[in-house]
């Protein structure tokens, strides 16, 4: 093979292997020989200086390849990794365009331009650059409507009179000039997103129910169904919608948001008819009637029980503290063993009674007390399952009690339930678990950590560190138990925290593997503290370690919006654009 | 009752109480994104009433002819609500695309050792088609510093009545070998 190719090539292997020492010399051998004439390798040195760590260097070589017009695919493509790793996305787009100078008709080019001003949001040069390679290729789709895109991308930007009487206009006269000739979901999907810009909805019903709808998939009804009920929403075509909402729930009778909106769709349909609500209201007892009679066609689902009091919720003439209280215990009853009942009822809290003694949160407890399971205990030849659903039951009866009550406890009383929550927790660890799951009992340890640290804040400084630590050690206890527990280490990590005691709190974080989107929404337990705690040499190691999430964050998402217009998911472009 | 819709952009914001669990991998942002954006149909969330995350299901399609298929990449639910049938219905919901797509069978990898999921794919009717020597490799968490085989599971569907995907292996592979 040409010796050329093999010189190249021995430096995109060791560049590929992360060898950048010899990529560097490689690239210095084929520069040696062809006397500086090889500026795809002065571009591959560049990359491998850069990601040596060697940056000014990088930046002479860098700039010794910008001086050379080229449209070199092979020097384009070494540049644009240079680029996006020194975090310089608007060189990309000045080089594509100079390429493109020099070979206005190569559709590659042309793309690569599109792509390099997707990058940097440049809308409008993104609209110029599609118009261009539509008028080379104009059998070819993609390009035309990339061009719609970018005027809908300007109008989004702009918004106000410049969006609604320029660019939608002129967007949506693109796409209909176009409709005899789309051949694709995603151009349907484009033309409705400029409808629903222009809020015409009208159009996108129509657009839906006609020929179009033949390039909608299979896979799509779903989401076609729900845009339609939308779009029936914002014509206010408020029975039509209750009817199609209806009609939804009935197949998923399980599903919290079918049941929000069949709810707001009733109230608001019954209320534009007939004015508000009123006590008594035969309307609202057929509303009532009508979504029992589902909740006794399906009686394993807690959907349709909960929508009872979520109506309660939306339309306060129609709450009785005395008939909340009543659905919350029937609830309760039925579905305890289950996990996370406690938090369903407890959104409901404000419906119950703060005065009247007969439908307060304390009277609930009091009537749900005496039908829950005794305390299990776990013994050899216990039935496990009815174990843990008999420790649910009672976990969400004490979550339920911690939620609804307000008034603090007595430090007699504290230390009573602290030591019952910790009795039952030791009584029903269970054996044989693997070291990635988690004991069912811990919940009850974590309710006995609260109480302490509910303790802790409120009792003065002298008493104060016992409560912390006698926490700490009860979850340190909970730890060994339950080594996968993320709960536990997050309370230690906080506790430690509290304490001043770095270390523990890192450690207890490695241990957690915080890494990429998490470093963003649990990163924050440490890094916040970082000042706080005193330790700045490894707070500096922790925070840099975050620091380069971030850094490289924008870079890989605009990859994505290159491909969302590559393989025409259109709507994903305002979702990832900032 | 849940809420079953399509995953966006930002509910990577929301998922930390699934994530954490030892058992799922926390993938780069790049991966995320892929999926959101080539298979947006596959990549589901479930909410609690009370706007909590409670799991998620992400997949795609992939393979020519008799091999077209859909496959779940990542399937979670968090510990506080598990045994609630929520990852039989997730999948249900993958299955379902999966048929509108005309695939002729959905598959999965999963760790050997981790009967509780193989228990809960045997039950929603999948069957190991064949192991993967060394699928999982070893990483720096202390609970999975060892290389791992991984069990691929099979399950036909209604374009397959024969259900000739499901057929086991007699040996085991190695991941080169899959395709």
């Amino acid at each position: 093979s040409d010796p050329r190719e093999r010189r190249l090539k021995a430096i995109y292997d060791a560049l590929d292997a992360g060898n950048n020492k010899k990529a560097i010399q490689e690239a210095e051998k084929v520069l040696r020989k062809e006397a500086g004439d090889s500026l795809c390798a002065k571009a591959l040195r560049a990359l491998a200086l850069l990601r040596s760590g060697r940056l000014d260097e990088a930046t002479a070589a860098a700039s010794e390849v910008e001086r050379v017009d080229t449209s070199e695919e092979s020097v384009l493509q070494a540049m644009t990794y240079f680029y996006k790793e020194s975090h310089r996305l608007d060189r990309i787009a000045a080089m594509y365009e100079r390429a493109v100078q020099q070979q206005p008709k190569s559709e590659d080019l042309l793309t690569s331009l599109f792509m390099a001003h997707v990058r940097v949001l440049d809308h409008k040069k993104q609209q110029l650059t599609a118009a261009k390679l539509h008028r080379l290729a104009p059998s070819k789709n993609p390009y035309y409507f990339w061009s719609v895109m970018s005027v809908l991308m300007q109008a989004t930007e702009c918004g106000g009179e410049l969006a609604s009487k320029m660019l939608l206009p002129l967007a949506a006269k693109m796409a209909e000039a176009f409709r005899d000739r789309m051949n694709a979901e995603a151009e349907v999907q484009l033309y409705l997103m400029v409808l629903e810009m222009q809020e015409r909805f009208e159009d996108c019903l129509a657009t839906l129910d006609g020929p179009l709808s033949s390039l909608l998939s299979p896979q799509s009804t779903e989401m076609t169904r729900q845009q339609r009920m939308g779009y029936l929403e914002k014509l206010g075509r408020k029975q039509e919608l209750a009817d199609a909402r209806w009609e939804d729930l009935t197949t998923e009778p399980n599903d919290w948001a079918r049941w929000q909106s069949c709810i707001q769709s009733s109230i608001n349909a019954d209320i534009s008819q007939g004015g508000d609500y009123v006590e008594a209201d035969p309307r609202l007892s057929e509303l009532q009637s009508r979504m029992d009679a589902i909740a006794a066609e399906h009686p394993g689902l807690s959907g349709p029980r909960l929508a009872r009091l979520e109506l309660m919720r939306r339309c306060p003439v129609s709450c009785r503290p005395e008939t909340a209280l009543s659905l919350m215990r029937s609830y309760f009853e039925a579905f305890a063993s289950r996990p996370a009942v406690a938090s369903d009822l407890l959104q409901f809290r404000s419906l119950l009674s703060e005065t009247d003694e007969n439908s307060s949160p304390a009277k609930l407890l009091e009537l749900i007390r005496p039908g829950l399971p005794e305390w299990p205990k776990a013994a050899a030849d216990a039935d496990r399952q009815q174990l843990v659903r008999d420790l649910t039951a009672r976990i969400n009866y004490e979550q339920l009690s911690r939620g609804l009550l307000n008034k603090p406890m007595d430090a007699e009383q504290r230390n009573a339930k602290i030591a019952e929550l910790i009795q039952a927790y030791r009584a029903n660890l269970l054996d044989g678990l693997r070291p990635t799951e988690v004991q069912p009992a811990d919940d009850l340890l974590l309710l006995a950590v609260s109480l302490h640290y509910d303790a802790w804040l409120v009792e003065d400084a002298k008493q104060s560190e016992t409560h912390l630590l006698q926490a700490l050690y009860l979850l340190d206890e909970g730890l060994s138990g339950s080594p996968s527990n993320y709960n536990i280490m997050l309370w230690m990590i906080r506790l430690f925290i509290a304490l001043g005691a770095w270390t523990p709190a890192s450690n207890l974080y490695e241990r957690l593997d915080v890494k990429q989107i998490l470093l963003e929404s649990v990163g924050f337990v440490l890094s916040r503290q970082v000042a706080r705690c005193g330790l700045l040499s490894q707070g500096l190691v922790m925070l840099n370690n975050t620091a380069m999430f971030y850094k490289n964050n924008w870079r890989d998402i605009v990859e994505h919006l290159c491909t969302a217009y590559r393989i025409g998911n259109f709507r994903k472009v305002p979702e990832l654009s900032p | 009752m849940t809420t079953i819709r399509p995953f966006t952009a930002n509910d990577l914001f929301k998922i930390a109480n699934v994530n954490m669990d030892p058992l799922t991998e926390t993938y780069g942002l790049s991966f995320y994104l892929t999926y959101l954006v080539h298979w947006p149909e596959y990549f589901k969330i479930a909410e609690s009433s009370d706007g909590r995350v409670m799991g998620y299901v992400m997949g795609k399609s992939e393979g020519y002819n008799e091999k077209w298929h859909g496959h779940v990449t990542a399937l979670s639910v968090a510990p506080e609500f598990r045994r609630l049938g929520l990852a039989g219905k997730l999948m249900a919901g993958l299955e379902d695309v999966s048929e509108k797509k005309r695939a002729y069978f959905v598959d999965l990898f999963v760790r050997v050792s981790n009967d509780v999921a193989v228990a809960l794919y045997k039950k929603l009717g999948y069957t190991v088609y064949r192991r993967v020597l060394e699928y999982y490799s070893g990483n720096s968490s202390p609970m999975f510093e060892q290389d791992e085989d991984a069990f691929d599971m099979r399950k036909s569907l209604s374009r397959d009545p024969e259900r000739k995907s499901m057929i086991p292996l007699e040996k085991p592979v190695r991941p080169e070998d899959v395709d």
